[in-house]
Parts: C-alpha cells; sequence; structure tokens
C-alpha cells in the first residue's frame, strides 16, 4: 500500500462525498448497527420481560461498568494505539488498593486519590512504552500479567472485605431511580465526547490516530498524546474498581475475570475505526449497551454463556469486516 | 551450518544466557540438577515451543495471532470428546478442524486487509465461547480405557519424556520447511517487505493462508497434548498460552515486524523461560510469582528491542 499523503487523502475523501449521495453516506456510516436495532425491536417485540423498564434499567446498569471502561480505552484506540489487553487487571489494581487504604482505616478520600494516583503511573509506564514505539496489544499483555502478578501476591491472594462499606451509596445506590454507575457512564461519554470534538487536545487526539506522521509534523505532541490516552484508560479502569467495590463490598483476584475481553469487545461492536482517527467516542458506548442488551435477551431466552461469548466474539468480527470492507469499497 | 551460526549472534547470545542460567540454578538450588526436574524443563520447553513456534509464524509474516489459547482449548476438548469412539480419529478432527480455521482466518486477512491483531482477538472471544458451549459444565475427560496415553507421553527416557520429544521433532520439521521450502521462503520475503514481495511475483495468499493455518495447528496440538497429559480439558485452562507463546518468540528473538526469525532461537528462547520458570517454582515461589516472571521477561525484551533499534537508527548515519 502507497503512502499517501494528507492533501490525497482529503481528497479522496472530497471526491467520496461528493461522488456518494448523503443517503449513501448514512448508510455506510449507520450500516453495520441496522441487524442490532432490528434484534433489539424484535427482542423487546417476542422476549417477555425484556421491555419492562427495570429490566431496561439492569441493562443499562449492568452495560455502564463495561462502557466506563470502554470510553477510556477507546482513547487508545481513537489515537491508532488499537486497545489494551490490561484493562481487568488495573481495575483489580485500584479495588485492591481502594480497599486495602479503607481496611487499614484510612479516610476514604485518600482511598481515593492513592487509587487514581496509582492509576496513573501505571497508565503513565505504559503510555511511555508504547509512545516509543512498542507494540500496544503485546506490551499491555506483558504489563497485565507482570501488574496482576504482583497485586495478587502482595495481597497474599485474600479477599478484603470492607463492613461497613463507605462508598456502598456509589457503587451500588441510585438517584431518581437511575442507577448512579449508569449517570457516571453518561455524564463520562458526554465529557469524552466533548472533550475530542471541542478541545484542541482532543482534535489532536483524533489526528494523532487517523495520520501520525502528519500529525507529528504540523507540530501535534503525539507521544504526549498517546500517554495521555493511556493514563485516561488507567483511570477509567481504575473508576470500575472502585465503582464494583462499593458494589460488592469486597475485593478479590478473580472480581473483573473478563472485563478485558468485553471492553474489547463492545469497541469493536461499536464499530470504532480501529485503526484510529475517529472521533465518535458515543460508539464505545453504544457497543456497551448492545453486548449487554444481547447477552440480557440471551440470558432471559435461557441461552448458556457459552453461547453469549461465541456470538460476542462472532458479532465483532463481523462488524469489523463489515466496517473494513466498507470502507474498502467507499473509497 | 557452521557458517550460518557463526554469523548468527543472536544465537550465540541466547546459548549463553542459556547456560548461565543452568549453572547458576543448578549451582544454587538443591534439586535442579536432576534428571527428574530435566525431563519436566524439556516436557514443559516442548509444550511452549510449539505455540512459540505457531505464534513466530504469524510474526515472520508481519502479523500476529491471539487466538492460540482458544483455539488449543477447542481442539482439546474436540479431541477428547471424540476419544471415546477414537482417540486417532478425535485427534485428526481437532487438527484438521484448526487447520482450515486458520486457513479461512488467514483468506480474509490477505483478502480483506484486515488487522490480523483484531480479527484474532474477536477468535479469541468467539472461541473461548465455543469450547464453553462444547464442555459447558465441566471439562471434557479423558475415557479411562485411555489413560495409557497420558503415561505414555509423560514415560520419561533420561532427561526427556515422550511429550517433549514430539514436541522438540514437530518444532524442528516446521523450521526445516520454513527454510528449505518456497513457501517458507516466501513467508520471510512477505514479511519483510510485502510490496517487495508482491512484485517479484510472491503468491500472498497461500502464504498468509499457511502461516494462520499453521499457527492454529501448532496451538491445537500443543493443547491435545496438554489435554492428553493432565486427562481433561476446560474452555478456560489453556489461558496462559497465549502470553507465553508470545513470550516465547520474543525471547527467540522474533521481531514483532516480521520477516526474520529461527527455529533455533526460538527454542533457545522456550528453554530460557523453562529454566527460570523451573527455578521459581523449585524456590516456592507462589504461583503468582511466575506471571509477574513471563511478563517481566517479556517487558525487558521489548525494552531491550526498542533500545537496540534506537541505537541502531542513531549509528546509521554515521555509517553512510
Amino acid at each position: 500500500m502507497a503512502v499517501s499523503t494528507v492533501s490525497d487523502m482529503a481528497a479522496k475523501q472530497r471526491d467520496a462525498t461528493a461522488e456518494h449521495s448523503p443517503r449513501r453516506v448514512w448508510l455506510r456510516r449507520l450500516g453495520p448497527f441496522l441487524p442490532i436495532a432490528a434484534l433489539a425491536a424484535i427482542a423487546a417485540l417476542t422476549v417477555d420481560g425484556f421491555g419492562t423498564t427495570p429490566n431496561l434499567i439492569a441493562v443499562v446498569q449492568a452495560s455502564a461498568i463495561t462502557g466506563i471502561a470502554a470510553i477510556g480505552t477507546a482513547a487508545i484506540t481513537i489515537s491508532g494505539k488499537f486497545v489494551s489487553l490490561a484493562i481487568e487487571q488495573q481495575a483489580v489494581t485500584a479495588a485492591y488498593v481502594f480497599a486495602a487504604t479503607v481496611s487499614a482505616g484510612q479516610p476514604v478520600l485518600l482511598a481515593l486519590v492513592l487509587a487514581f494516583a496509582v492509576a496513573i503511573i501505571l497508565g503513565l509506564v505504559q503510555g511511555y512504552l508504547v509512545s516509543r514505539g512498542l507494540n500496544p496489544i503485546v506490551t499491555t499483555l506483558a504489563f497485565g500479567s507482570a501488574l496482576f502478578g504482583s497485586v495478587v501476591m502482595l495481597a497474599d491472594n485474600r479477599t478484603i472485605t470492607l463492613s461497613p462499606n463507605p462508598i456502598a451509596w456509589l457503587g451500588g445506590g441510585t438517584t431518581f431511580g437511575i442507577p448512579n454507575q449508569a449517570i457516571i457512564f453518561v455524564v463520562l461519554l458526554v465529557l469524552g465526547s466533548l472533550f475530542l470534538s471541542r478541545t484542541k487536545l482532543g482534535r489532536q487526539m483524533v489526528l494523532t490516530g487517523a495520520n501520525p506522521k502528519a500529525a507529528d509534523l504540523i507540530g501535534v505532541p503525539t507521544r504526549r498524546i498517546v500517554m495521555i490516552a493511556f493514563v485516561a484508560a488507567a483511570l477509567t479502569a481504575a473508576l470500575v474498581g472502585i465503582l464494583v467495590v462499593g458494589q460488592v463490598s469486597q475485593a478479590k483476584s478473580d472480581m473483573f475475570r473478563g472485563l478485558t475481553i468485553d471492553v474489547v469487545a463492545a469497541i469493536l461492536v461499536g464499530g470504532i475505526a480501529i485503526q484510529g482517527g475517529e472521533g465518535q467516542l458515543w460508539r464505545a458506548g453504544f457497543g456497551a449497551i448492545v453486548l449487554t442488551m444481547l447477552g440480557n435477551i440471551m440470558l432471559l431466552l435461557g441461552i448458556d454463556a457459552g453461547v453469549r461469548d461465541l456470538l460476542k466474539g462472532l458479532l465483532a468480527a463481523g462488524v469489523l469486516l463489515s466496517m473494513r470492507l466498507l470502507k474498502a469499497r467507499g473509497s | 551450518m557452521r557458517n550460518a551460526l557463526k554469523l548468527d549472534t543472536g544465537f550465540q547470545v541466547r546459548l549463553a544466557i542459556c547456560v548461565v542460567l543452568l549453572v547458576a540454578f543448578s549451582l544454587t538450588m538443591p534439586g535442579f540438577a536432576s534428571i527428574a526436574n530435566a525431563a519436566s524443563i524439556t516436557e514443559n520447553m516442548g509444550l511452549i515451543a510449539l505455540v512459540g513456534t505457531g505464534i513466530m509464524l504469524t510474526m515472520v509474516v508481519g502479523e500476529l495471532d491471539l487466538a492460540v489459547a482458544s483455539v488449543a482449548a477447542v481442539a482439546a476438548i474436540m479431541a477428547l470428546s471424540l476419544a471415546e469412539t477414537s482417540l486417532a480419529l478425535g485427534i485428526a478432527a481437532a487438527l484438521i478442524t484448526a487447520g482450515l480455521y486458520g486457513a479461512v482466518i488467514g483468506y480474509v486477512i490477505e483478502k480483506t486487509g484486515v488487522n490480523s491483531l483484531v480479527l484474532t482477538v474477536c477468535m479469541l472471544i468467539a472461541l473461548r465461547g465455543l469450547a464453553l458451549v462444547m464442555a459447558p459444565q465441566r471439562p471434557a475427560i479423558l475415557p479411562a480405557d485411555l489413560f495409557w496415553a497420558s503415561d505414555a507421553l509423560v514415560a520419561q527416557f533420561g532427561p526427556v519424556t515422550l511429550l517433549g520429544v514430539i514436541g522438540f521433532v514437530v518444532v524442528i520439521i516446521v523450521g526445516l520447511l520454513m527454510r528449505y521450502t518456497r513457501l517458507g521462503l516466501s513467508m520471510y520475503a512477505v514479511g519483510g517487505n510485502l510490496e517487495r514481495a508482491r512484485g517479484s511475483g510472491v503468491a500472498t495468499l497461500p502464504v498468509y493462508m499457511t502461516a494462520f493455518a499453521g499457527s492454529a495447528m501448532l496451538g491445537a496440538s500443543a493443547g491435545i497434548l496438554a489435554a492428553l497429559r493432565s486427562g481433561s480439558a476446560s474452555g478456560i485452562g489453556f489461558d496462559s498460552f497465549l502470553l507465553s507463546g508470545i513470550t516465547v518468540a520474543v525471547v527467540g528473538g522474533v521481531p514483532l515486524e516480521g520477516g526474520r526469525g529461527t527455529i533455533l532461537n526460538v527454542l533457545l528462547g522456550a528453554l530460557i523461560i523453562r529454566l527460570i520458570s523451573s527455578a521459581v517454582s523449585l524456590g516456592g515461589i507462589p504461583g503468582s510469582f511466575e506471571s509477574i516472571v513471563i511478563g517481566g521477561i517479556l517487558l525487558a525484551m521489548l525494552l531491550l528491542d526498542y533500545w537496540l533499534r534506537r541505537r541502531e537508527r542513531k549509528l546509521q548515519p554515521a555509517r553512510a
């Protein structure tokens, strides 16, 4: 594939938009989601108990955990570094740091500060390595393994139980009937979207993912932006860790098994261009909701967990390939 | 061959590391320098060398297969489930299925240009689900009348077991095929420079299909061997294959950008990792320490590679 310049790409994009009618562009953007939306509509009509308000609230709450982590991880994707495979390990780390500090009799605020400070350091280290050109997937895989081993060893693989739990209201509570986790999810999604579209740094992040060489040439601090993306991912993973401690009042080593996979699947199913350079953060949240919704439907239908994972993976592959093919045909 | 070894400083460095580790652990750890421990080291080395060689195949063509652990789980469960009818049939069916699956993945990657990391992550999720579907409540179990197969695999011949020997033989055959067949050499050409390889008439489709089919079949064979050894296979029992496979390939000097990599170095990479793991477990350090060690080795190797490349870049203008 020949290296195309920025102006080439811009010209190609202009041609593409001029050639296709607005309807075609709309179809191209939303095309991959149509089958999913259709599925949701059919489920609401045919699956008993799916369309009820309590069930829908439960779906939103269940998707909040995956969704919050996906928002931060999407920053990595958007800046062109694929995904992190160390999400659940970072969430476990934050859960242990928070729970250990609180159970040592320290104030909640200090526990929060410590958990987030550790997350920032972890994010900076990974971001530094990846921004120097190390492969993000392999680096985070290795980092996650070393981190998880360290945390489990330091914690002696114990379960830390918090009673009383000072943040139960945050993890498990509701405000006006809406789960607090869901409110945090939506607020973060809005803030993140505004950051990407309205701030200079956010737009620089999108450009870094779209064309790192061009971004470098016009003076965008691409390395710093990659580090910021990894810090954002680490912070949301830590937030998830703390929220779940609030919900279940304990920290243990296997509490987030499968989170990394759920987050990666959410990002892929949401259809954020995995090559980077797309600023549509809502897709990450959308992916998390869709996957949770599908899981919920299958649970109501009595389909077992293996089938759910199987379909999750196939759906992610389907969206990935259809986006790839539509893009190839469009340009 | 002697000439090739002379040129390959990477091989000598790895051999030296192996010798140093072997001597150091043997002198400091009671029980390390025993025939039984040697058999355990070579047996597990053969197993992770199989996975690492599969990863190497995809890395040489400039891609990476992240689904090996899930493929291993599905293949192992399939082989054990069919073993009630016939063990040979089960193993053959599992290997052929893995090969066909890999060929399809390679085909899709070549035809669509989709990123292999991302597509294989999807497959990692999907096949893990499939493994859970195939063995829903409890692991697949080897029928009691086939326990002789487990015993045969761990039968010890001096410092090696049959399982280790199978691993070595398969890995070395793959290495010879890569070095002395047209298709094998094409893999290096594609990984070195895809455009130039295409321009000089290399058919890239068979290269991709072979790399991913090979990776899936090697991962599957490691999964089947491990399952026969332990007599059972569960959906999540093979998760460590991915990290150890990548670590073996990276410690074995296969660059992530592709185009290079030799089997002898990968074997030494597997040996280095098993020597360290064995010392860790003999030292009575808790199991979680092993994931620190493997993750740490991989991180250290990535950093070393980065540092060496940066030094090379700095030196290059001076040379020109």
